[in-house]
């Protein structure tokens, strides 16, 4: 329930204001945002207001930029297997995707992109018409992996399912091999207005023959699909689960590696990092997905650790990503601001550090990077409003009663 | 405001929905969902333990039923199927959500859906069960069933019995709560008019009998007096629209046999106001008639026949529909909230849970800021419906 009422133009007068760029933070701000966009960001002194805008005073609070979770499966889906998903009704699913988007935008989350789903597009265009509430959503529609590769894992020694079936009940992925099938199926997600294009370059694990250890497809495959997308302008978001595959796509150009872990002895070595700073690839370790059920209290292994805080000391920009993919299992909202925490807690980050991987790097491997991701002039107005400090501590976050308002595009969207 | 497990609204102007005058300083108590007490705030004794919700000065009403809804998902540029049949149905589906959700803000706590060529309904039922988003109970039939050719042909379209009686088992097979068909057009185009019957009286047959078969009640589409007289032969449940020619005789025996079968009608007021062919009033033979049924004891249900934004907007016309049945049928605002609660909750087959406040009923109830009685305009305004309760949960809050 909205206690509090913005209008088309207000100030926010005397937050400490921790902008997204990394700076310290800075008492005792004001800033003006007209008709959703932020006019101006300054001390509560030297901003002049005219007597009409609405001033609103949060002395006391933190303003911060709305964060963003660049890896979010939003499938409305009950269940975890691939085979529960698939027999589920599509119209299900997607009405329970409102929901998985309201949760996000309640914990904070202004903007999300998306890893792979079948209602992605719809739910952003229901968001952006205005007929529900929910983050700005980076698209890719169904994500491309290879006949039985990770979006496609159902044992067929158990389960027989009509290929149809599968065809219109993944809910993350379509299935491609080939570089002309990956051609057409690229040029078919641009024209429903995808924002990048997703693939899985290695298996996942989900059985025994369907690895993180194997790569999923040949050189060629990679080279189509990196070309096809960056012909238009679109960026490449790769899931990549071993050393050879991160290796390969760091080469082919991709823009954001997804997981990035490796084997034991094949540890993401110095040059490897040093080549994805230049390139300016980002990496989503998605940490927390190793803590999922019973694994909670599990230790990650260090030659993990070791290999992506080398990364962070090569320059290469860390992603906050979850890998959400079903709400029993990953609670929308709660699950994703975990990953903050994860940052600051296993890769050794200042909590002003986990702010910028949430935000400012999180638009920037969206390609929004001009429009949000940082409290400054001339961007969109995502932001929240806390009631404690979250660069002490990142782990306020956690709990969303500390988010006073969230505020995306200038509107209030949650108030706790 | 936080409502616990345990409560009791004390103090309220009850308006039960069986039609009885208002009764002042009331006090219930809702267990874990379930109403188990009302009565006077003197009599009714509340242990120490129980939350007390001091409510004095509002009127407690039971929740709103709006029996004639279609989740469509609709963001109509016009009125032209075109805009709608190649939309992706994702997008339909996402949207159902802000439907079901802007008939709970007007105080609709249940909803009996129309149907239509797709099935949102089944399944914005189950994520409104299972707790995943917040809506209205719905009573949901899924596909309706037309003939071809008829308005939303060729989705969901049966033609002769043997078609019909798979189309209503695999239906049954997804846990529909009635059976929706229509009977006639539906003037979405020249080939689909109100005046044609669309079914042979087998095939009419064929639905009624597979339907109450297994206990499942029948919601006609009904717009000129063949049809009507034919489905009320037959023993339908409620019939839709209820709409005939000038001079077409909808007659005190027709009227008698309806009430004497129990059979609703749904007059669908507002539609005549919305939509392509909107009207600038409703012919005077058709409240007259509608206004004999009544006279005969049948009994009118507040059904909107909501089924796309912006046309049909959700929760404003579904409220709509209880001004008109005061201002066009002359119910008094009692009658109507009886039309809107308990006559409504009879035709979903589910009086013995809902529509009335009474002691084992669910707890689907409004708390009103202003007396609708004396002006049932109060609840056009959304603001007036202070708190909004689906069973015992607080829904809403104004």
């Amino acid at each position: 329930m909205n206690n509090m009422k913005l209008e088309k133009e207000y100030a926010l007068i005397g937050a400490t204001l921790i902008d997204g760029n990394g700076d310290a933070p800075v008492k005792g701000t004001t800033i003006v945002v007209r008709n959703g966009v932020i006019e101006e960001v300054g001390d509560r002194k030297s901003v002049k207001l005219e007597d009409s805008i609405q001033k609103v005073d949060i002395s006391g609070f933190y303003l911060m930029p709305g964060l963003i979770d660049v890896h979010v499966h939003i499938i409305g889906v009950a269940r975890g297997p691939l085979i529960d998903n698939i027999i589920e009704p599509n119209y299900l699913q997607a009405i329970r995707t409102v929901a998985e988007a309201g949760k996000l935008l309640d914990h904070g989350f202004t903007a999300v992109r998306s890893g792979g789903s079948r209602y992605d597009i719809y739910l952003k265009r229901a968001i952006e018409e205005g007929t529900i509430p929910g983050p700005r959503i980076l698209a890719c529609g169904l994500g491309l992996c290879r006949t039985r590769g990770h979006g496609d894992s159902v044992r067929r020694d158990i389960y027989e399912i009509p290929e149809e079936w599968a065809d219109q009940g993944r809910p993350k992925a379509q299935t491609v091999d080939g570089i002309e099938e990956i051609r057409k199926a690229i040029r078919k997600l641009v024209a429903q207005n995808v924002d990048h294009i997703k693939f899985w370059a290695t298996g996942g694990s989900a059985w025994e023959k369907e690895r993180c250890t194997d790569m999923h497809f040949s050189m060629e495959e990679m080279e189509t699909i990196m070309d096809e997308s960056h012909m238009l302008g679109l960026k490449v978001m790769c899931h990549a689960e071993n050393l050879q595959s991160v290796k390969t796509i760091v080469e082919l150009g991709v823009n954001s590696i997804e997981h990035g872990d490796n084997e034991d002895g094949d540890e993401l070595d110095e040059e490897t990092c040093k080549k994805m700073a230049e390139k300016n690839i980002f990496l989503t370790p998605t940490l927390s997905i190793n803590f999922l059920g019973t694994n909670a209290d599990k230790k990650l292994p260090q030659y993990l650790i070791n290999g992506w805080k080398r990364a962070i000391k090569n320059g290469v920009k860390i992603l906050l990503g979850t890998d959400a993919w079903a709400d029993p299992i990953t609670p929308y909202g709660k699950y994703n601001i975990g990953e903050i925490k994860l940052l600051v807690d296993l890769l050794g980050m200042t909590p002003l550090q986990a702010i910028t991987s949430a935000t400012k790097f999180g638009a920037e491997a969206c390609s929004i990077g001009d429009k949000v991701g940082t409290i400054e002039k001339g961007k969109l107005a995502d932001l929240l409003v806390l009631k404690k400090d979250p660069s002490k501590n990142v782990d306020i976050l956690l709990d969303k009663e500390n988010i006073k308002y969230v505020v995306k595009d200038g509107n209030l969207a949650a108030e706790h | 405001m936080n409502l616990q497990k345990e409560y009791a609204l004390i103090g309220a102007t009850l308006i039960d929905g069986n039609g009885g005058s208002p009764v002042k300083d009331t006090s219930i108590v809702v267990r874990n969902g379930v109403i188990e007490e009302v009565g006077d705030r003197k009599s009714v004794r509340l242990g120490d333990k129980i939350q007390k919700v001091d409510i004095s000065g509002f009127y407690l009403m039971p929740g709103l039923v709006d029996s004639h809804a279609h989740f469509a998902g609709l963001k109509l540029r016009s009125a032209n199927p075109s805009d709608w049949v190649a939309e992706s149905e994702s997008l339909q589906a996402i949207r159902t959500v802000a439907e079901a959700r802007k008939m709970l803000d007007y105080g609709f706590t249940t909803v009996r859906s129309g149907g239509g060529a797709l099935k949102f309904d089944i399944d914005l039922r189950k994520a409104v069960e299972e707790g995943t988003i917040i809506g209205p109970r719905i009573m949901a039939c899924g596909l309706r069933l037309c003939r071809s050719g008829a308005s939303e042909d060729p989705i969901g379209t049966v033609d002769g019995v043997e078609e019909i009686r798979k189309a209503i088992r695999k239906l049954i097979g997804e846990n529909v709560d009635h059976i929706k068909f229509v009977s006639t057009g539906a003037d979405m185009s020249e080939t689909d008019r109100f005046e044609d019957v669309h079914f042979s009286m087998e095939e009419m047959r064929m639905i009624m009998d597979e339907s109450h078969m297994v206990g499942l009640k029948v919601m006609c589409h009904a717009t000129n007096i063949r049809a009507i007289r034919a489905v009320v032969e037959l023993g339908v449940n409620t019939i839709e629209h209820c709409q005939y020619a000038e001079g077409d005789e909808f007659d005190e025996e027709l009227c008698k046999k309806m009430a004497e079968k129990n059979i609703f009608i749904t007059p669908t007021i507002a539609e005549h106001f919305t939509g392509p062919a909107a009207e600038k009033e409703i012919p005077k033979y058709l409240v007259n008639g509608w206004k004999r049924a009544m006279k005969n004891g049948v009994k009118i249900l507040l059904g909107s026949d909501v089924w796309g934004e912006p046309i049909t907007p959700y929760g404003k016309q579904n409220i709509a529909e209880i001004k008109f049945l005061v201002d066009i049928l002359e119910m008094t605002p009692l009658e109507a909230i009886t039309s809107a609660t308990k006559f409504g909750a009879e035709a979903c087959g589910i009086d013995s849970k809902v529509g009335t406040i009474e002691k084992g009923k669910l707890a689907d109830l409004l708390v009103v800021s202003k007396d609708p009685t004396s002006n049932i305009d109060v609840l056009l305004n959304r603001e007036t419906v202070k708190y909004i309760i689906k069973e015992g949960n607080l829904v809403v809050e104004h």
